[in-house]
């Protein structure tokens, strides 16, 4: 069997927010590879650079030293159209606060990414329609966000992170604004889809719980990590 | 248009009704500050304009038909009718003057520009009678229909200054001034009424030509051989009346278009700029999804645009639907709405719309997709 392709990887990576006297390392040295269809679970305590790691993984963030690729492509050197085009059509987002549009509703939301996103031969509306069934919410089609549960947010926004076929789902913090039963319900949601469509998933996380739907984890503490399992 | 432009405008129903009534309100105020100007241009030179005359005549210095300032005497009718070219001379006697109508509060007067003209040649008087008999008699006169309508002057009533008074025989159109109308009366009840001495002092001579294709030259040769006379052309003279009124009153209505201009803009800038604000996170979800600033920058101007053209269609509906109510209530509202005003407006607009969505595009820009990790 061959081996998936990787999808992310990250070589001597740091970031140094600031200069001279106050400069702070969020992250040192981080190497990190993550392949299609794995799921990868970078944990660590608050400020340990989980954030810093996931921005620079998905094109949101230049680092300071080191080199990211995405699908083969070195993105460190991308220019901000470029990175912009390499995040709308390579990378899917799940927030902690779900970061959906309040003006749109369930289905405008994971439309308007589906239509902006690289085509897949269906069209967006059917698109979204079919991800948001498929996610269990094929009755909250038209309700705007206001009036769905968090955790229906939270699956709308992981319909929304797989509109665009995105080769990598990056997680932020995915159960934080969730109880324990919808956490739990809400990543073993994410790790399905993503193998599934045989995606690369990186979930960063403090919250323990969530270990076991990882294939590997990464320790982060002071943006370093610090061992892998 | 796109998606979000459209929800993010209409989901803020209150922030909209703000917005396009703001900008609706600017629309609205530009428009019949327009409409008043063009009415009250279209006015002031109508008589003058319309009067059948190929030239008028006036004493040097004289520049205008309000400010009638001229002094000719009788004799120059007489040279000026010996001219081969002249087909008619009409002497005219012009002087503005306050006239009580008999009965009223001495108070209660009112303006009127009375012109004496000799019934017998006709040109320089009432343009069309709307009521009444025309040419009027010794001691009688003609008053337009809008000082009949302002201040309730009817046939029948006496008209008084001091010890002098005239009958009102007919009504008149096309002689309104905006502050002031004509009133026609006879060369003799002229005279009389304003006690003229010399008698034989004329204000303007009007001359219609055998070919009024010679005019200009003929203006020309007079004004080279005639000093102390001024000549002018109908329609130069119809201008300098114009000007000489709006001249003075176009400083203050450009102030008051600048005016609101700005008011709609600020409105308008106002609110797109704090919806901008308000909306900087989901912005920033946007470009974190990978849409670019350019995308952002044109669901902004779209809200603008929308919001203006909103604003437009409810500004000039306005104008169009106000305008002659108010004209009825206030006389002096003379309004004329001429579609390439309207047109005008709709730039004035579209800039609005341009500048107020111009002025988020740096915070746009300086938006940082990273601060949406934050919870």
């Amino acid at each position: 069997m061959a081996t998936p392709e990787v999808i992310l990887s990250l070589e001597g990576v740091s970031k140094v927010f600031g200069s001279g006297e106050r400069a702070v390392t969020a992250l040192e040295d981080v190497s990190l590879e993550a392949r299609a269809g794995e799921v990868v679970l970078v944990m660590g305590p608050s400020g340990s650079g989980k954030t810093t790691l996931l921005t620079i993984a998905g094109a949101l963030l230049r680092p300071t030293l080191g080199t990211v690729r995405l699908c083969g492509t070195n993105i460190t050197e991308l220019d901000e159209t470029r990175l912009a085009s390499i995040r709308r059509d390579k990378v899917g987002f799940v927030y902690q606060s779900f970061n959906l549009l309040e003006a749109l509703t369930a289905l405008e939301n994971v439309r308007l990414v589906a239509s902006h996103g690289t085509r897949n031969g269906t069209m967006p509306q059917e698109r979204a329609k079919e991800l948001l069934a498929m996610l269990g919410l094929g009755h909250r089609l038209n309700s705007l966000p206001k009036h769905l549960s968090d955790g229906e947010k939270q699956r709308v926004a992981i319909a929304r992170a797989l509109a665009k076929t995105p080769a990598l789902m990056l997680a932020d913090e995915p159960t934080a604004n969730l109880d324990a039963e919808r956490g739990h319900e809400v990543v073993e949601l994410l790790r399905q889809k993503a193998l599934e469509m045989n995606k690369s998933l990186v979930i960063a996380s403090h919250d323990h719980r969530i270990r076991a739907v990882a294939d590997r984890v990464v320790w982060l503490e002071d943006g370093r990590l610090r061992t892998e399992s | 248009m796109l998606l979000v432009s459209r929800k993010n405008l209409f989901s803020e129903r209150i922030r909209l009704a703000i917005s396009v009534g703001g900008v609706a309100l600017s629309v609205f105020l530009i428009g019949i500050l327009l409409s008043l100007y063009r009415g009250w241009d279209e006015k002031v030179g109508d008589y003058v304009e319309r009067v059948p005359a190929d030239l008028w005549v006036a004493s040097e210095g004289a520049t205008d038909f309000i400010n009638a300032a001229s002094a000719l005497p009788e004799s120059a009718g007489t040279l000026l009718g010996l001219l081969p070219e002249v087909e008619t001379v009409s002497p005219l006697i012009v002087r503005p003057l306050a006239l009580t109508k008999e009965g009223d509060d001495p108070d209660n007067d009112f303006e009127i520009q009375m012109v004496g003209y000799d019934p017998a040649i006709g040109l320089g008087g009432p343009l069309a009678i709307v009521e009444g008999k025309s040419p009027p008699g010794p001691g009688e006169v003609v008053v337009d229909i809008q000082t009949s309508k302002r201040y309730g002057v009817d046939i029948g009533d006496r008209l008084v200054r001091g010890a002098e008074s005239l009958t009102v025989v007919g009504k008149s159109s096309g002689g309104d001034f905006v502050f002031a109308q004509v009133a026609f009366v006879t060369l003799e009840t002229a005279t009389d009424f304003l006690g003229l001495n010399p008698e034989t002092r004329r204000t303007f001579f009007l001359l219609a030509l055998k070919d009024p294709s010679e005019t200009e030259a003929l203006a020309a040769r007079l004004e080279a051989s005639a000093p102390g006379a001024a000549f002018f052309t109908g329609e130069e003279f119809a201008d300098k009346t114009r000007d000489r009124i709006m001249g003075n009153i176009l400083p203050i209505l450009v102030v008051l278009l600048i005016v609101a201009f700005i008011v709609g803009l600020a409105v308008a800038g106002l609110t797109i700029y704090t919806a901008t604000v308000e909306k900087s996170r989901e912005y920033g979800i946007l470009k974190a999804e990978g849409f670019t600033n350019r995308f952002l920058y044109r669901v902004v101007f779209e809200q603008s645009l929308v919001t203006s053209v909103l604003g437009f269609l409810l500004g000039t509906g306005a104008t169009v639907l106000v305008a002659p109510f108010a004209q009825d209530l206030v006389p002096q509202f003379v309004v004329f709405v001429r579609w390439q005003d309207l047109l005008g407006i709709s730039g004035a607009t579209l800039v609005m719309a341009l500048i107020a969505a111009f002025i988020p595009i740096r915070r746009l820009a300086e938006i940082d997709p990273v601060t949406v990790f934050k919870g």
